[in-house]
């Protein structure tokens, strides 16, 4: 049995095959609805923008000035650059209630604003790098109210995510409006679901028991505009995505079930069957049949559509699903057997009822159950169409988290560079400053960092450990896969992916720990070693990496990938931004000259191993 | 009157007097602190008698004082993935990881480990079964690995070199030396300094065993061979010629040169479920009656059993007995002290054992008594001849009938595990005593060629009126001795199919006709681990109830209903089956059994249908040898008043 965790469900949903659409529906590559688009080629979306918010092509915030923030002309970018005269706050031509909220935001040093939903409970925006303890007023945070001249409730995020000035961070915010009853009193409080700051949970289920402090409005209502503060200092946002969510919800009627014994292949042959057993139903569930497996369930039934628009419709089971709505095949689940592997499919459906017929088969796998039939539609979010006993519930085993000590902490153990790339060789490496980085061996690629806790070894730890993978416990900074060190034929040369383990011009030979213990990897090239140390130098989160090389004859054709990303920019400090502003590069120590080029829709910075004296000496520092 | 009681204990047959292991071999348990997960995974002395332990959780652990009643631990190094094996060489420890062998050397001498040399690395796909074990040294300072199968549904080598034994030198050079290894997690060397490994029960492998590996040796499972056209590969088979039912492994392998077959087999739950660690007897006589032999731990038994090993032919064979068992959680690895005890590690971490710790170290300590055991068994022209550590008493051993001997075998075939197969009794004509009379030779009828033949000794008594401490041996006859003319008929591939599991008023497997369905449907899944992942279960009096049982491990297992209080009692029956365990299941026919299913291979599903007996607490136990301690429920059945439905 594999030892599922509840967390890879998401990612496994990734890969699955989209199927037989009807005729008016779209493909949906994806297990859920586009979010939509806040455009940003211009500013009508927002309702009578005050002058200090305008759209622009990029922005550049170096990361030493406070409050600097630079512009340059074109779209898809907002921007507040408040002036004396000039700082209102801006609020959206539409309102939402319960909204998904996904967003970039850049914040220059030292600045400060937020997001407003429904232009009264605050997310805090703010600069807060490098502190080690964080209130409700940091970034992340949600902004405590205010009555009487007196602050109360706020809530501090559970980890200090924030990223450095300058640079994009990414804020998730999943938030439900206070509900009222029918004569307009407020019955429940309104709810920051989750909320995620650069892929860091940092608050769950927090209520706000009213609008926080600076809201525009002091009462509440169902909906409202969402805003954008703009009095307190400069912010950048792109990337803008929203659903926002209403009351309307599917309704089944007369459901009606039967229930086929045997095991078969697929639905073809139920219509010439009888039934074991057949009847009505309160509810889709695949516990009506009461036995394990060697079935299928037919359920027939209507659905009401509320309001007329794209519907996706996704089937989870431990067996192969299928579904028809209105006579038509609109998902195709046959070779689903597993529940975190969903088959689903976009369909347009108008108001009304339309008759469905829901297919389930189970002919084995007794050990594995459940039957899951979901929808998203225009402004419904996730909602589960089966009772909830068709769907077991999974518990998460106990965590396994490796501290940080003293003394530099390594942990080898697989790592997942994303969702479909597990690497082997790989070491985690935790500072005793809690800058973390992950390695692999076998390329010298230092493959991504991240600041707080170190890691979570439950994958590996928790009884046979069957994904043998370690957990990064921070908001985690891709740097680059690709293996650091080359020798490209030319400098147009494709940059390999990885390293044979069996290569002889560059042969992992182990690591020394220095006597403050900080790993020094060493590798083995044709000409001599070379040593590759990466520490925290500076203050800030960041990263310094020294690279040293002993070699007996000189050598050409020998690079050094200093990063990869989708845009390199060139800042006016001598430093760069690299994958457009997500982290800081800084040269420090170099014989050649960097080259950038671009190969494969991708931006590199290489630098050639150029020696002095026998010696090759890079170092460069990454900061984020 | 004090004499006269003298005089009566004198006179008390030893053998009113109930002897255990322990009366010869004693465990003693090394405390660990709290703070430390020692989940050993490798042991290793250094030159001045320390202890080092490598641990599943990457660390290193150096024990100062390992013989004292309680060792103090540092630790030497952290941050290894998984190391399941340790050796020590010329000042510096040697550990095999996941990925690599690792080379830890404490080149300032503070007590910790600062320079952590890659030896060599191989590819990994990412499976959590490619264990990585050793390294062992040659004494050329060479090293020996072995590298596990992926488990992907079954043992698969999707990178190189999963499934092989490698050496590698100190520099990193890399020759493959064999294959066909599925879950070598032990190996070690003879008294000869010739490679032996144990194999575990699985796919292609019948039961678990140990092998004697050479150069171009393939032990059995096929994965290791997608490698064998490999420019350095020592062998050309092809996975191709290895079809999935083969029979009779000793037979095949006249055809196919590299084909080595197991030198001792270990007969499944009676010798033991997964064979690990091989350790010979170097102490010359500091440990007692066997110097030279060859002791092998067992990770899901907590138990040590004896090899006593032959050559005939130029090709060896041998015995294995029982010998310790009782030790506290999963035996991996088994080290001499200086001081001739035997150090033990252990896990149990995903695979639970019958000691129920979840890790633990003991050492076997000998009291200096010696116990008086079947010492060796040597195949001779037309029998075997039995030693005993002790002079035997002459009329009893001279009795044929005190050897029952019968033989068996496994099948050779894809599936995971196999029944004893052709199994036959031989008929002894003659025992003949030795002058000495520590040596039995036993003429005899039924030898098979390539089969394991059960040797077991009933009622004998020593000279001085001890019992035999074990009284069974199990010798594989891969080679008859010089002169054998005796034997029976070679069965041509004659394997008979699994006998499937017979219906009965305990295991009714369809729903009977007369209920229109089951009022209660139980579903019962496995957890990894020894464990049904249901601990109870509620049902009415009456009720018709229809359990099914799933099993989602990579192991055997069964589910039987017991009367209450009575699962040890079935447990430990089942345990004594012997070799008819596997003709039924592993369940006994005793009243307590009410209910159960077949065996079931992994991944398989069966049904029972039965109804609840009066009401009480009943329970239900997985009755394959060794898992009964850990793996059961309760089933309680209410009277029908108290039902709600």
């Amino acid at each position: 049995m594999r030892y599922l965790n509840y967390y890879l469900l998401f990612f496994l949903s990734w890969h699955i095959i989209s199927c037989t659409p009807s005729d008016s529906s779209e493909n949906s590559s994806l297990p859920y609805l586009p979010s939509r688009n806040i455009s940003l080629s211009e500013i009508s979306a927002f309702a009578n923008p005050p002058t200090n918010w305008s759209v622009v092509g990029s922005v550049y915030a170096n990361r030493k000035e406070d409050k600097a923030i630079e512009t340059e002309p074109g779209t898809g970018v907002l921007v507040n650059q408040p002036r004396e005269n000039a700082k209102g706050n801006l609020f959206t031509a539409f309102e939402h209630g319960d909204l998904d909220l996904d967003l970039e935001f850049m914040m220059p040093k030292s600045s400060n604003s937020g997001v407003y939903l429904q232009g009264r409970y605050e997310v805090q925006l703010f600069d807060s790098w490098g502190k080690d303890n964080v209130t409700f007023s940091d970034c992340g945070g949600i902004y405590q109210r205010w009555k009487n001249n007196q602050g109360f409730e706020g809530a501090t995020p559970h980890a200090n995510a924030s990223f450095a000035p300058g640079l994009w961070q990414h804020l998730s915010i999943k938030f439900e409006a206070p509900r009222f009853d029918s004569s307009g009193k407020k019955v429940r409080n309104a709810m920051f679901r989750e909320v995620q700051l650069n892929g860091i949970v940092i608050h769950e289920n927090v209520a706000v028991s009213g609008p926080t402090r600076a809201a525009a409005f002091d009462d509440e209502k169902p909906t409202a505009p969402l805003m954008l503060q703009g009095d307190h200092g400069p912010v950048a946002f792109r990337n803008i995505r929203y659903k926002r969510y209403g009351n309307n919800r599917i309704a089944l009627s007369e459901i009606s079930y039967e229930h086929y014994e045997g095991k078969f292949q697929s639905f073809d042959t139920l219509s010439t069957l009888e039934p074991q057993n057949s009847g009505s139903a309160d509810s889709i569930s695949y516990q009506v049949v009461q036995q394990p497996q060697d079935y299928a369930l037919v359920f027939s039934g209507n659905l009401s559509i509320p309001t007329t628009g794209d519907y996706l419709m996704t089937l989870r089971s431990a067996g192969g699903s299928w579904l028809w709505i209105d006579d038509k095949m609109v998902v195709d689940n046959g070779e689903g057997n597993r529940v975190d592997i969903p088959g689903y499919s976009n369909t347009y459906l108008e108001e009304g009822e339309h008759p469905f017929k829901l297919v389930f088969n189970k002919p084995g796998w007794g050990w594995r159950q459940g039957l899951a039939w979901e929808y998203e539609g225009p402004e419904i979010p996730v909602t589960a169409l089966q009772s909830p006993g068709s769907m077991p519930k999974q518990s998460p085993p106990p965590p396994h988290v490796v501290e940080i000590n003293a003394q530099p902490t390594l942990q080898r153990g697989f790592w997942w560079v994303d969702e479909e790339v597990k690497k082997t060789h790989t070491v985690a490496v935790g500072l005793p400053s809690a800058v973390n980085y992950v390695y692999d061996l076998s390329s010298a690629a230092l493959l991504a960092g991240w600041g707080g806790n170190f890691v979570d070894a439950t994958q590996m730890w928790h009884s046979r450990g069957e994904d043998q993978s370690l957990t990064a416990l921070g908001g985690v900074v891709p740097f680059a896969a690709s293996p650091s060190f080359a020798y490209l034929a030319s400098s147009q040369a494709v940059w390999p992916d990885s390293v044979d383990l069996e290569s002889e011009s560059f042969r992992y030979a182990g690591y020394q720990l220095a006597p403050d213990g900080t790993p020094i990897f060493e590798y083995e090239l044709p000409h001599g070693t070379l040593r590759d140390q990466i520490d925290q130098r500076v203050e800030e989160r960041s990263l310094h990496r020294t690279i040293t090389a002993s070699i007996d004859r000189p050598i050409s054709g020998w690079y050094c990938l200093l990063a990869e990303g989708s845009k390199i920019a060139y800042l006016p400090d001598g430093s760069y931004t690299i994958d457009d502003h997500r982290y800081y590069l800084t040269i420090d120590e170099a014989e050649g000259t960097p080259i950038e080029r671009e190969k494969n829709g991708k931006t590199q910075l290489l630098l050639p191993l150029i020696a002095q004296n026998d010696e090759v000496n890079i170092s460069y520092t990454i900061i984020w | 009157m004090k004499n006269f009681i003298f005089l009566l204990l004198l006179l008390t047959p030893l053998s009113l007097l109930a002897q255990s292991e322990e009366d010869y071999y004693r465990i003693e348990t090394i405390p660990i602190p709290d703070s430390i997960v020692l989940e050993v995974g490798g042991l290793a002395f250094t030159d001045d008698n320390k202890l080092g332990v490598s641990t599943r959780r990457g660390e290193v652990w150096l024990l100062d004082n390992p013989a004292s009643a309680r060792p103090t631990f540092s630790r030497f190094a952290h941050g290894l993935h998984e190391p399941l094996g340790l050796a020590y060489r010329n000042g510096a420890f040697y550990t095999t990881q996941r990925a690599e062998v690792t080379k830890l050397t404490d080149t300032n001498n503070d007590g910790v480990a600062d320079r952590y040399k890659s030896v060599f690395s191989w590819p990994l796909s990412g499976n959590y079964h490619e264990y990585s074990y050793g390294p062992l040294f040659l004494s050329n300072g060479d090293m020996l690995v072995t590298l596990n199968l992926a488990w992907i549904g079954y043992g698969e080598s999707p990178v190189k070199w999963r499934g092989w034994l490698l050496k590698i030198t100190e520099d990193g050079n890399m020759t493959p030396i064999a294959t066909g290894l599925r879950s070598p997690a032990g190996f070690g060397f003879d008294a000869e300094g010739e490679v032996f490994y144990g194999e575990n029960q699985g796919d292609w492998i019948g039961s678990g065993r140990i092998t004697h590996l050479e150069k171009g040796d393939f032990a059995g499972n096929p994965a290791g061979l997608n490698w064998s056209q490999e420019p350095n590969s020592p062998l050309g088979l092809k996975r191709e010629m290895i079809p999935d039912s083969v029979g009779l492994m000793h037979e095949f392998a006249k055809n196919i040169s590299s084909l080595k077959p197991p030198t001792v087999w270990f007969p499944h739950t009676i010798m033991g479920i997964s064979t690990s660690d091989i350790l010979t007897d170097t102490t010359q006589g500091g440990f007692g009656p066997f110097a030279g032999q060859m002791f092998v731990g067992d990770q899901g038994h907590s138990k040590v059993m004896r090899v006593f090993l032959e050559k005939i032919n130029g090709e060896y064979q041998g015995a294995c007995f029982p010998f310790r068992e009782g030790f506290s959680s999963g035996i991996l690895r088994m080290r001499w002290g200086s001081d001739d005890n035997m150090y033990v590690g252990m896990t149990s971490r995903g695979w639970a054992s019958t000691g129920k710790e979840p890790y633990g170290l003991q050492r076997l300590v000998w009291t200096g008594k010696t116990p008086f055991e079947i010492k060796a068994i040597r195949a001779v022209a037309n029998g075997f001849e039995l030693e005993f550590t002790q002079p035997v008493d002459e009329s009893m051993a001279s009795q044929t009938s005190t050897y029952p001997i019968t033989n068996f075998i496994y099948s050779y075939h894809r599936k995971y595990g196999s029944p004893i197969i052709n199994q036959q009794a031989c008929q002894v004509h003659s025992a003949e005593v030795s002058a000495d009379r520590t040596k039995v030779r036993l003429h005899m009828d039924g030898l098979r060629e390539g089969y394991i033949h059960e040797i077991k000794v009933e009622g004998l008594k020593s000279a001085s009126g001890q019992s035999l401490l074990h009284n069974v041996g199990y010798y594989t006859l891969n080679n008859f001795a010089e002169g054998t003319e005796m034997v029976a008929p070679i069965a041509q591939n004659e394997t008979s199919e699994v006998p499937p599991c017979e219906e009965s008023e305990k295991r009714v497997t369809e729903m009977p006709s007369d209920w229109e369905k089951p009022d209660v449907v139980i579903t019962v899944g496995t957890e990894p681990g020894l464990k049904y992942d249901l601990s109870s279960f509620t049902v009415a009096e009456g009720d018709k109830v229809q359990i099914v049982f799933n099993n989602n491990d990579d192991m055997l297992h069964n589910l039987v209903v017991t009367e209450p209080n009575t699962a040890d009692q079935v447990g430990e029956e089942a345990m004594n089956l012997g070799l008819a365990g596997t003709d039924r299941a592993y369940v006994p026919m005793m009243d307590e059994v009410l209910f159960h299913t077949c065996i079931l291979q992994p991944e398989t599903s069966e049904s029972i249908y039965f109804v609840a007996p009066p009401a009480g607490d009943y329970e239900y136990v997985c009755t394959f040898p060794g898992h009964y301690k850990v793996m059961r429920g309760k089933m309680l059945v209410t009277s029908k008043e108290t039902a709600s439905r």
